[in-house]
């Protein structure tokens, strides 16, 4: 249940460029829910994969 | 209604919940997540998850600072930092501080993290036996190896042994006895280690510049409240004979060292720091050891004694 609406979260924070007055709101939206099911809960349906992080984008 | 839900949050949005965009990276959670730590959260999982991740992203540092990618480095050096700040968050109040005695037969075998809600018992009872040691030594080698990393982790550690000491689970205020034993499990498991972080503290403290080291002190105060008497007093002994044989002021001091009224102000103020808890011979000690500081020159020597 939970599940979709974290991965559109995520989704509406990654997409800055259509929705940067979203990003507060989101962020407080994810800061809950982390509160509510434990960290190691979140990032079991939003894993960081930081490996796969590329070089960063100029400008 | 829900599975109705569900299915139009996936379409809603196109993309999301695909498998593209789930193995997106998401940097900008390490910054999101820190201060969202719940109450209740384990410390095994700093230790099992966290600090690897640091270890991971200081390597990528460090390998794209070899490429001469600085601003790559720079990135992986910030998410870095960002990992090691969520440590404070599950030291606010973790659930499993007190080292569990595991009966043998539950330790066979690495009990994943996809266990079933049912055996959630089991599996903090096996992590309880290895969180706290392990990540206590982590902390202790980051502590003498990484100066940028000392004031969040002198942090953790602050709270850490604030929760240790707390009368504070919704158990806790149910049952006084259960929670008065839970305090006591507590502050043993946490103080058994104050005699390997304090000597790292003290250490620190003495070669750290007067200006940038309060949060030491702060961390030095905090160890001293969950500290075995015994240990505390030996420390003492050893912080008033170095105060003693501190070199008169006119000796110039070697390269990389304090200058010895420096040295004398760091040691009074750990003196005075473990003061809270020494017993009647210590405490007497102390008197006669700082006594003559009140008629001396130094305006600051002054100050800190009274």
């Amino acid at each position: 249940m939970l599940d979709p609406v974290l991965l559109l979260l995520d989704d509406l924070y990654r997409t800055d460029e259509a929705h940067v007055h979203l990003q507060p709101l989101v962020t407080r939206c994810l800061r809950t829910a982390a509160t509510a099911i434990g960290i190691q809960r979140l990032l079991e349906v939003l894993p960081l994969h930081l490996d796969r992080l590329g070089p960063p984008r100029a400008g | 209604m829900i599975g109705q839900f569900s299915d139009w949050m996936r379409d809603v949005h196109y993309g999301v919940g695909s498998p593209r965009a789930r193995e997106t990276p998401r940097p900008y959670l390490l910054a999101v997540l820190r201060g969202a730590v719940p109450s209740g959260s384990q410390l095994a999982y700093v230790a099992d998850r966290v600090l690897p991740l640091t270890q991971t992203l200081k390597r990528a540092s460090e390998s794209a600072a070899a490429r001469g990618s600085t601003l790559e480095s720079a990135q992986y050096h910030t998410l870095y930092l960002q990992a090691w700040g969520l440590l404070s968050g599950f030291c606010a109040s973790p659930d499993d501080i007190p080292t569990v005695r595991v009966p043998a037969r539950l330790c066979v075998g690495v009990v994943p993290l996809t266990t079933p809600l049912s055996c959630v018992a089991t599996r903090v009872r096996y992590f309880s036996r290895q969180a706290f040691p392990k990540l206590a030594r982590e902390l202790g080698a980051a502590l003498n190896n990484q100066p940028e990393l000392r004031p969040t982790i002198c942090a953790a550690l602050g709270r850490l042994i604030k929760s240790s000491c707390a009368f504070s689970t919704a158990a806790g205020a149910a049952d006084g006895a259960a929670a008065g034993q839970r305090i006591a499990a507590n502050r043993a498991a946490v103080g058994a280690f104050a005699k390997n972080f304090l000597p790292i503290l003290f250490n620190l403290y003495t070669t750290t510049p007067p200006d940038v080291r309060n949060y030491l002190l702060d961390a030095v105060r905090s160890w001293v409240t969950v500290a075995d008497k015994p240990l505390l007093n030996n420390l003492f002994a050893t912080v008033v004979r170095k105060l003693l044989d501190a070199p008169d002021a006119a000796v110039a001091p070697a390269a990389g060292q304090l200058a010895p009224q420096a040295v004398r102000h760091a040691m009074l103020d750990l003196a005075l720091a473990l003061a809270p808890a020494l017993d009647g011979a210590s405490a007497g000690l102390l008197y006669r050891t700082v006594t003559p500081f009140l008629v001396v020159r130094s305006s600051r020597m002054r100050r800190i004694t009274l």
